[in-house]
């Protein structure tokens, strides 16, 4: 069955498509990412299947339930934590989870017990009584987290559950939607800009830029599209070097940078390959002072599909 | 208990809690009509003798409880869960959508209430008289409450329109003017001109008036009835207002 199903979603504002006709469908149970730079039009999708806002046209199905007639029965079957963590940070922790618990209709003899647990699984029994403005950038996520949860949905929104938080926390973040989906069967819903969460977790991936879909499948799928190993090289002779490239039909995608004298390009089974290109360039005198060859990873598909590369500046810097 | 009532009390507890964790967010809503009520009646307490007011305290004191009513920041909790992204996060709960306004309304209701009763009772300490007894006293808090309520939904329009704490803090400044071209200075009969025309169709008046009978001896039933049809006429309008900026808001 369809958790989720995407019919020519269109979502404009003024001359500006945020999302474009958009098409796709999310099996139940399955992590399903949500990848692409900023400004992409990533969270426009979550606030919009989780009824926030309305699309200019097309239409969403949520279990079978239309976005545009059947919203107060959605939002009884999706859990969302939106970007940022918006939380009161006037309550504490367990008073924030007791409001939501009340708020969601749960019964009054189960609140105490499911808040205690709920608390105890995110590891947030220590802070409970402690003022939500006290928590750290990871704490709020899995509060958010926990929040969303209470009312046990069928579907978990999660839009960029880690995005500006410290390597532990983000591990914390990967193991408990992880859990989720083994533990109790959630289908999950999860935009991204980072490569290695939407490697890492989902089961499929979208790639979307500029509001359009430009990318469908699994990790491994997608990454085949790139068809062969990323090989960095830098050379002595960069232009003498690329002439060489172009002539050898197994080198694809070849790009440069003139100033550290490097040069970027997909070889098809560059292990095997690579030695006689070696034997080529040092044919022609061209030294070699850096090889790199790596498997294609989602930034190499994104450049693949898109012409840019998707990494983020944190991503850059490291 | 329906779904409304719950998630009103749930609201308006959410808010009492947080205003018990930020008193200092109430005090300037005190402290500014006291210092307003000791500085008009030192300066102009012997004017207003001269014009027939016995008791300066007597005559300042609801001026400085409307004041304090009406200074209350409604709406900026609100506005700053919509900035934060927490009303959102609300808005996707099966919370009943009124009970969230009404429950917020309700909750600066309190607020204002025992900032009216602050006011009072530093009144009554410095000398104002009570010439219905606790009676007048209880039915004036309840007057001046009923218009903080429902000028608190101003501010809750202004929130749920532009999603701005500027523009919401602004709503007091509304209300600064109105309560000026009253008889908050002077009593109404020593009015003349213009400036008795524009006090005749200030709403503000009709509410001073009436908080100010219950405070002398002998019950003015017109005087309180103007200023209970002023509050529900007011009230009708603005919190209509409150009501489609909410649904304006919500999809």
């Amino acid at each position: 069955m369809k958790a989720i199903e995407i019919i020519d979603l269109t979502k404009k504002y003024k001359e500006f498509y945020a999302l474009n006709k958009l098409n796709l469908s999310v099996e139940k149970g399955e992590i399903f990412g949500f990848l692409g730079p900023n400004g992409a039009g990533k969270s426009t999708l979550i606030r919009i299947i989780s009824t926030l806002s309305n699309p200019s046209s097309g239409d969403a199905k949520v279990l079978n339930l239309s976005i545009k007639k059947h919203k107060k029965e959605i939002r009884k079957l999706i859990g969302v934590a939106l970007q940022d963590s918006s939380l009161d940070p006037l309550q504490t922790g367990e008073e924030l989870l007791k409001f939501h618990s009340n708020l969601n209709n749960i019964k009054k003899s189960e609140i105490k017990n499911k808040v205690e647990n709920i608390l105890k699984i995110l590891d947030l029994t220590e802070a409970k009584n402690n003022l939500i403005k006290t928590y750290s950038g990871g704490m709020r996520r899995k509060l958010d987290i926990a929040a969303s949860l209470l009312h046990e949905p069928d579907i978990l929104f999660l839009d960029e559950p880690t995005t500006g938080l410290d390597p532990v926390s983000r591990q914390k973040i990967w193991s408990e939607i992880t859990r989720l989906k083994e533990e109790q069967g959630k289908t999950i819903f999860l935009t991204t800009q980072y490569l290695d969460e939407a490697d890492k977790l989902a089961d499929r991936l979208a790639i979307i830029n500029k509001g359009e879909l430009v990318g469908l499948g699994t990790p491994e799928e997608l990454k085949s599209i790139v068809s062969g190993d990323v090989v960095e090289i830098n050379v002595s002779n960069v232009n003498k070097t690329i002439e060489i490239f172009q002539s050898i039909p197994l080198i694809k995608k070849i790009s440069t940078n003139q100033n550290i004298k490097s040069i970027n390009c997909v070889i098809e089974k560059a292990s095997e390959n690579i030695p006689h290109i070696i034997n080529k360039l040092s044919k022609s005198n061209i030294e070699i002072t850096k090889l790199n060859i790596s498997p294609a990873n989602l930034d190499d598909v994104f450049l693949h599909l898109t012409g840019n590369s998707i990494k983020t500046k944190e991503e850059y810097n490291e | 208990m329906s779904k409304f009532y719950n998630d009103l009390y749930f609201v308006i507890k959410r808010e009492i809690n947080a205003m018990k964790r930020v008193p200092a967010a109430t005090l300037p809503a005190v402290f500014i009509p006291i210092f307003f009520f000791f500085v008009y009646s030192a300066a102009l307490g012997k004017s207003t003798q001269f014009l027939g007011q016995s008791n300066a305290y007597t005559f300042y004191l609801p001026v400085s409880i409307l004041l304090s009513v009406s200074n209350g920041g409604a709406g900026l909790r609100m506005v700053s869960d919509i900035e934060s992204g927490y009303f959102e996060k609300l808005l996707l709960t099966p919370v009943n959508r009124l009970a969230l306004l009404i429950g917020s309304m309700f909750a600066e209701l309190f607020k204002t209430t025992i900032q009216a009763i602050l006011v009072c009772l530093i009144g009554w300490v410095a000398g104002a008289s009570f010439g219905l007894g606790i009676f007048g006293v209880i039915a004036m808090i309840t007057l001046a409450g009923s218009w903080g309520f429902v000028f608190s939904a101003i501010g809750y329009t202004i929130a749920l329109r532009t999603g701005n704490v500027q523009a919401t803090q602004s709503a007091f400044v509304i209300f600064f003017p109105f309560l000026f071209l009253t008889s908050s200075l002077v009593p109404i009969e020593a009015f003349d001109g213009w400036f008795k025309v524009a006090t005749n169709l200030n709403p503000v008046t009709y509410v001073l008036e009436g908080c100010r009978s219950l405070l002398t001896p002998g019950f003015e039933f017109l005087t309180i009835i103007k200023a209970t049809a002023t509050i529900i006429i007011v009230g009708l309008i603005t919190i209509s207002s409150s009501f489609i900026a909410l649904n304006k808001r919500i999809i």
